[in-house]
């Protein structure tokens, strides 16, 4: 097990390693530069801030720094928001993101099984086609038509939330509805094909046999079963919304991790776009590295490979 | 079992849904309904604080808040500030300022050796200003920002005499100084305060060091503003009566309608030009200062085509450029012209009616586009307009952009018979093409800036908009001419000269010039938004709420 964890960790140094690099030497190739992303500047005071920021040194040479830096921690400097440092700016907006994600998350994971289980038990039923229904719904209408939506009927009909902005628990409730809606809609689906697979094999009718309550095989049975194929797709589920979405967070104004990607790239922002870009890597690799541990202490046979 | 799983769903729904609903009380609640206060929502919010590496208008909208500059503009007025009187020599090259009492918020007087090490940072290369080019019309200034080192200050034409003068020198005459220097708006920088502070100077509300009209008690970056009245201000009691100002940076068009028309939002800046019709009275347009312009690429792999200055004109005779653009955004105007019709002569009159060019009308002429265009194919030799080949437009990435580029195109196609095919992207790229000449025609906006001749200025050799598309020789001296002429009528003649060559050789394709649409309540008096350089303008600002 011990040579297997340090199999795993050494890929995933390097995975972090190729997402920097190939990120820093990517951007590059891009045509422009950021320091003139808002308007025209001539180019004798862009070749000064060039220097100023060190980017007309070798591409080698920054790379070096770069990676210096990288090894202690440090992103650096953001190229637009002048005095602001990478590590800052994550600091401050991943936390928003993440409690948004993290919201969404555990709202859809109950509301999800629930209505794929209804949907199951209640199979050619009219609430069995409602929630078919609504779960095709939720995975097809476009995010911002869903938070208009809302934000209309919500917000300035019933006047029971605030249109926007990330200050109180009321203004987290709009959004997180928005971001988890489809993961919902999602699941409900998914929750309701896995319950009808289960529903023939032979421990279901094993159950029955022994004379188990209905109660007690969608419990102990059908549900537990059911669960599982859903597990590994959790895992970088919650990665995907701690990570902020760039529609939400910009419909609702709320100040994430999200829209600072998103824009980052549009300014040409080198060390914002690297800082986040080798942010989301690590929590990636770090997520796989746990769920590869454990599927390594569930299964041993994933070891062995 | 029904039961039970109908209990659970309504409980989770009501729960998830209905928590926080009890203690809302609805939008009005957002603004706290205190006339002291506004509430607004922003289009785009400041992305750094320090007035050296600031870049963005965005930053100066904050700037006129917090820091107090010798000169402010309020709309097209120039108001004293730090200085309470200028005088000038008679050839308007030295000017000399003198200055009131006056202290930052924490009690720090005010003195004009801030104000002259303002202008050393900005200019002093090491600094890293990009914006240092507004301060080339003293004299000295731009060799000395030009050099490799930081060079010697003392050639440079700012000195602060003793604690209340300050005096400038200036490369050229220059009657339009006093306008410029408020447009640009020079505050005070206490030198120990930016040495203490360093890399980190104006990244938040600690590391700056407010003196204006309010101070900024909260700054969430890319989220939110709080400014509260500054008692210190030399001015507190007869201006910006306002006690508290609270802004959030709303990206999305929709939502930002909805939370002013909720009440959440007394006022809000930058209205879409699709809800300008729908919030009716409550929103003011106006002049904005900015062109938006076309270029065409002489050095590319079409270049003789795109240098032909028959083909230039034929290109911006096809346009009907009043329908087009009152369709898409009713509170810009229709350009014919480079200079802004903002400026006046001295009398009163417009630049536009004392100085007519001899060019196309905002409805375009097609018959004289296609006579153009006959003399363009006879001049290059080719037979027909089948023969051209098909042109890139390339332009940034944003919506309405995009309508305006497609029904110029379509235009041409109309009207020429030319194919041109649409390119957008990122705005840090587009930039990035339009000074390697990656493109055939290319459009953005640029400012016109504070005088007749700024846009114009920048257009001669060397100047921020020149990407060797087009030269003139003729046009250089005559702005150059322009700039050292004391006489205002003489020196607008001239500039007219320089912009009837510019839009002969068609230099530049005019299309737009921009507006501004902002909305405020009835309760909000006096809302107003900078036309000439940045600010918000809150100088009078009432919220009768």
């Amino acid at each position: 097990m011990r040579k297997y964890i340090l199999r795993r960790l050494i890929i995933s140094v390097i995975t972090v390693w190729l997402i920097a690099t190939s990120c820093f030497f990517l951007l590059r190739t891009l045509p422009g530069n950021p320091f003139q992303t808002t308007s025209l500047l001539s180019p004798d005071m862009v070749e000064r801030m060039m220097h100023y920021y060190g980017l007309d040194r070798s591409l080698w040479e920054q790379y070096i720094t770069y990676m210096q830096n990288l090894l202690h921690g440090n992103f650096g400097y953001s190229l637009k928001y002048a005095g602001q440092s990478v590590n800052g700016i994550i600091a401050s907006t991943f936390p928003l993101s993440a409690q948004l994600g993290l919201q969404a998350y555990f709202l859809s994971i109950p509301l999800g099984f629930l209505f794929g289980i209804i949907a199951a038990r209640c199979r050619g039923k009219a609430v069995d086609y409602g929630l078919v229904g609504f779960s095709v719904l939720g995975v097809s209408v476009p995010v911002f038509i869903l938070a208009a939506m809302l934000q209309y009927v919500f917000a300035i009909r019933l006047k029971w939330l605030p249109v926007a902005q990330w200050k109180s628990f009321q203004h987290t409730i709009l959004p997180t509805i928005t971001l988890a809606f489809s993961s919902i809609a999602g699941r409900t689906r998914s929750m309701r094909t896995f319950m009808l697979e289960i529903v023939n094999e032979d421990y279901i009718k094993t159950a029955k046999a022994k004379g188990l309550s209905k109660y007690k095989i969608i419990w102990s049975h059908q549900i537990r079963n059911a669960v599982i194929p859903m597990i590994p797709t959790m895992g970088m589920e919650i990665v995907g919304m701690l990570m902020g979405s760039f529609v939400v967070e910009q419909i609702y104004a709320i100040p994430g991790i999200g829209a600072q990607f998103v824009t980052s790239v549009q300014n040409l922002d080198y060390t914002m776009t690297l800082g986040l870009t080798v942010f989301f890597g690590v929590f990636v690799v770090t997520a796989n590295f746990i769920v590869d541990m454990i599927y390594g202490i569930v299964d041993p046979r994933i070891r062995v490979r | 079992m029904k039961k039970v799983i109908a209990l659970f769903v309504a409980a989770v729904l009501t729960l998830s849904l209905a928590a926080g609903c009890n203690s809302y009380t609805g939008g009005d609640k957002e603004s706290e309904g205190s006339g002291d206060e506004l509430f607004t929502c922003l289009a785009g919010g400041p992305v750094t604080l320090n007035p050296i590496l600031s870049q963005s208008s965005n930053d100066g909208d904050v700037f006129y808040l917090i820091y107090t500059a010798l000169m402010r503009m309020y709309q097209d007025e120039v108001l004293y500030d730090a200085a309470e009187s200028y005088e000038h020599n008679d050839d308007f090259t030295e000017y000399t300022f003198h200055l009131r009492d006056c202290t930052f918020a924490d009690g720090t007087p005010i003195t004009a050796q801030m104000f002259e090490y303002t202008v050393y940072c900005m200019l002093t290369p090491s600094f890293g200003c990009g914006n240092a080019d507004v301060y080339y019309m003293l004299s000295g200034a731009e060799a000395y920002n030009m050099s490799e080192e930081d060079g010697d200050w003392s050639t440079v034409g700012c000195k602060a005499t003793d604690d209340k003068t300050l005096v400038f020198t200036l490369a050229y005459p220059d009657t339009d100084f006093v306008t410029e220097l408020a447009a640009n708006f020079l505050i005070p920088l206490q030198q120990s305060f930016v040495e203490e502070k360093g890399d980190s100077l104006g990244s938040s509300v600690e590391n700056t060091q407010c003196s204006g009209p309010y101070i900024l008690t909260d700054w969430q970056l890319e989220s939110s503003l709080t400014f509260e009245k500054n008692d210190k201000y030399w001015d507190a009691e007869n201006s910006f009566p306002v006690k508290k100002i609270e802004m959030v940076e709303v990206d999305d068009a929709n939502t930002k309608v909805a939370m002013f028309e909720n009440g959440e939002a007394d006022a809000m800046f930058v209205v879409p030009a699709s809800y300008i019709d729908h919030l009716g009275d409550e929103v003011t347009t106006s002049p904005a200062n900015g062109i938006n312009m076309m270029w065409r690429n002489s050095q590319g792999t079409n270049g003789a085509l795109m240098s032909n200055a028959n083909f230039g004109l034929a290109l911006s005779y096809a346009l009907d450029r009043e329908s087009m653009m009152n369709s898409i955004n009713p509170t810009t105007a229709p350009a014919v012209r480079v200079v802004s019709s903002m400026f006046q002569n001295d009398a009163g009159v417009n630049f536009h009616e004392a100085y007519p060019v001899d060019y196309v009308g905002v409805g375009g002429d097609v018959e004289k586009a296609k006579e153009y265009l006959a003399a363009a194919l006879a001049d290059l030799n080719y037979a027909s307009v089948d023969e051209l080949p098909t042109l890139r437009f390339v332009t940034y990435e944003n919506s309405e952009q995009k309508l305006i580029a497609e029904a110029i195109i379509d235009q041409w196609k109309q009207n020429l018979g030319i194919s041109v095919t649409l390119e957008q992207y990122t705005i840090g790229t587009a930039i990035g093409m339009f000074y390697t000449g990656d493109f055939d025609i290319f459009d953005i906006g640029i400012d016109v800036g504070v005088t007749c001749l700024s846009t114009m200025d920048s257009f001669t050799s060397g100047g921020s908009y020149d990407n060797g598309c087009w030269h003139s020789d003729e046009f250089d001296a005559l702005i150059k001419q322009a700039k050292n002429t004391l006489d205002q009528s003489e020196r607008f003649a001239l500039a007219s000269q320089a912009e009837q060559l510019m839009l002969s050789e068609a230099g530049i394709i005019p299309v737009f010039f921009q507006g501004n649409a902002i909305a405020a309540h009835d309760y909000v008096e006096n809302f107003v938004v900078s036309t000439i350089g940045a600010g918000w303008q809150f100088n009078k600002l009432h919220v009768n709420k």
